[in-house]
């Protein structure tokens, strides 16, 4: 069922466009995860607004005062929320429907990429099985040679004047820092002190991890993160809501006064 | 009660774990590097290279005698059939970790170990008098002398080498993974001819008098001359050919990763029988005496009348079978991909299995 709606589908059109853009596999990966993003905008934008409104919701006057009053009586203070929720016409549902959609779009996208990076005969026999027949076997094998890298392995620049044995991960670094500005300009600030925490603290934990999987797996996937986040933030940028100089706040975010 | 503030870490904490679960589930199995095992024989003894060890097991019991390195190394996985001196004392085998390993076929000991290649070694070592043949990933045909592992020259082709070498007299018919068939002079080092076959292959040719049958992703199984490489005749198949054809008593037979096990006749490429198997084939068929037997990715072993395909014996087994076949001391052995069993013996007669070899984790 994953397989047949969601891989298969999206490793497809992969090799195709791979074929269409003369083979050339970076520009394969970057194209995809275009296309991917402008195909899932309208949901994007949807869960931006619902988020912008949550935001605005907390910072309001009400809410802090029901937070305030209701802090020992957990079971009275989401019975205000809901009442909140439903007075500003607010569903806290319309938020998580949209990562919901995406998720499975996100995980093929993902899957599709590892996929069609395939390296050894074993990986190579696993990609056949999601080929269609009309794909041509021609493509087979994929040129994975991309600027100074072989998407297929993780990614090193080796510099004539650094010792041979010692490579700079170009790739896991620029993964680490749009990481971390997708995730601080794109992620409203939350007012609350466990929301503003939490928020804080996947700012500075996703870029490690993305950095780690960059830094191990092959860097076609690197690719894919990184031009995942330029777009996740110019994504958001037209939207006019950037404010360039939440990059460098590192404090917990309070409720504005 | 619990803090709010260590809630929130949890929750985070488990978050990350997931998604980190999720990430390397999702890369892990199509990232690393797999394949399936690598077979070879000499007397009685089965030789074994998958994963992390090649193993040494004796054929008349499958009772496993050595294993190199006696502790799994991370970074060492190996694949590729070994290859073995014509006295059986050496075994030499590619890794996946770009070296290539001489061993005492006898105890499992490390003679040398050559590190020229710069990529993955997926094909097999191929002997080639003083000189040890590996073809390696990083574009190269290595020449490395067989008591020294010390480089003798390389070849640069223009693409992955999976395939190992067939080697007939001075010449080296080499598969390049991108659709080219090479002609190498192993004297001079200079080719001899280069032909675009069109389509990718993993396998290396099979050889004849008359000449060499080659099987690829797009256009199939052709043969081709031995002095210039021009066509012969060819045959389009159903799927993918992984590897060579068994060629002999008039007939190229192969298999293709649709299923197919298809026998053709060497002189013009007529088909001369074809019959669909449960599961791709990857593997090479092997012959004895009038049968063919072929193996497959849904664990299915298939004793074929050589004549017509008609069936003689099947069996099935958890894993996949992609490994070309061996017979080793009267039984016919089969190697697994996935599941437990790592080797099973077989009688050729009935299918029945002898014994089964399970590796101690």
């Amino acid at each position: 069922m994953w397989d047949t709606l969601i891989l298969n589908p999206m490793i497809n059109a992969m090799l195709w466009i791979y074929a269409v853009l003369g083979q050339n596999f970076g520009l394969a990966i970057i194209m995809f995860t275009v296309v991917i993003r402008l195909v899932t905008i309208p949901l994007t934008l949807q869960q931006q607004r619902s988020q912008q409104k949550m935001t605005e919701m907390q910072q309001s006057k009400r809410w802090q005062e029901i937070q305030k009053k209701y802090k020992d009586d957990k079971q009275k203070l989401q019975e205000e929320q809901l009442k909140l929720y439903r007075e500003v016409g607010f569903n806290p549902m319309s938020g998580c429907l949209p990562t919901v959609v995406q998720l499975p779009i996100i995980f093929g996208l993902y899957g599709a990429i590892t996929r069609t990076l395939a390296s050894t005969p074993g990986q190579l026999l696993g990609l056949s099985i999601h080929m269609y027949p009309q794909t041509p076997d021609r493509l087979i094998p994929l040129n994975s040679q991309f600027l100074w890298m072989d998407l297929a392995k993780p990614e090193r620049l080796y510099l004539p004047f650094l010792p041979a044995t010692i490579g700079i991960p170009v790739l896991t670094i620029l993964v680490v820092i749009t990481t971390y500005m997708q995730s601080k300009l794109t992620t409203p600030a939350n007012p609350s002190a466990q929301g503003g925490q939490m928020t804080q603290m996947m700012t500075l934990y996703m870029p490690l991890l993305l950095g780690y999987f960059s830094f191990t797996f092959p860097a076609g996937l690197a690719l894919y993160f990184i031009t995942s986040n330029v777009l996740a933030i110019v994504q958001y940028a037209a939207t006019g809501k950037v404010n360039w100089r939440d990059m460098f706040k590192f404090s917990l975010a309070a409720p504005r006064k | 009660m619990i803090h709010p503030r260590r809630t929130s870490r949890l929750l985070l904490t488990t978050a990350l774990l997931l998604a980190a679960l999720a990430l390397a589930g999702c890369t892990g199995n199509v990232l690393t590097g797999v394949s399936w095992p690598g077979l070879a024989a000499h007397g009685t003894t089965v030789y074994v290279a998958f994963n992390s060890f090649v193993q040494a097991v004796d054929s008349t019991n499958g009772r496993e005698l050595w294993r190199f390195p006696a502790e799994a190394d991370r970074k060492l996985t190996m694949f590729a059939a070994p290859a073995l001196s014509q006295d059986g004392a050496t075994l030499y085998v590619g890794a996946y970790d770009n070296h290539v390993y001489a061993l005492d076929a006898a105890r499992g000991t490390l003679i040398w170990d050559s590190a020229v290649a710069t990529d993955r070694i997926i094909g097999s070592p191929v002997i080639y008098g003083d000189l040890l043949l590996v073809p390696s990933s990083d574009n190269s045909l290595y020449a490395l002398n067989r008591d020294s592992g010390a480089l003798a020259w390389s070849y640069e082709t223009k693409d992955e080498l999976w395939a190992a070498p067939a080697v007939e007299g001075d010449v080296a018919y080499q598969a390049i993974l991108k659709h080219e068939l090479l002609a190498l002079d192993l004297q001079t080092q200079r080719p001899v001819w280069q032909v675009d076959i069109g389509g990718a292959m993993a396998g290396p040719p099979a050889l004849t008098e008359d000449g060499l049958f080659i099987g690829d992703f797009v256009t199939g199984m052709r043969a081709l001359t031995k002095d210039g490489g021009q066509d012969l005749w060819s045959h389009k198949a159903e799927g993918w050919i992984w590897n060579s054809p068994l060629v002999g008593e008039g007939q190229a037979v192969f298999g293709d990763d649709q299923g197919w096990l298809t026998a053709l006749d060497l002189a013009d490429g007529q088909e001369i029988w074809r019959v669909q198997l449960e599961g791709g084939i990857t593997a090479s068929p092997l012959a004895i005496d009038g049968q063919v037997f072929a193996v497959t990715r849904a664990g299915q072993a298939y004793a074929r009348s050589l004549a017509d395909g008609s069936p003689v014996w099947q069996q099935t087994f958890e894993g996949e079978l992609n490994s070309t076949p061996i017979l080793v001391d009267g039984k016919l052995i089969v190697a697994s991909m996935t599941g437990d069993t790592l080797l099973r013996a077989l009688d050729p007669e009935s299918g029945q299995v002898i014994w089964s070899f399970i590796p101690q984790k």
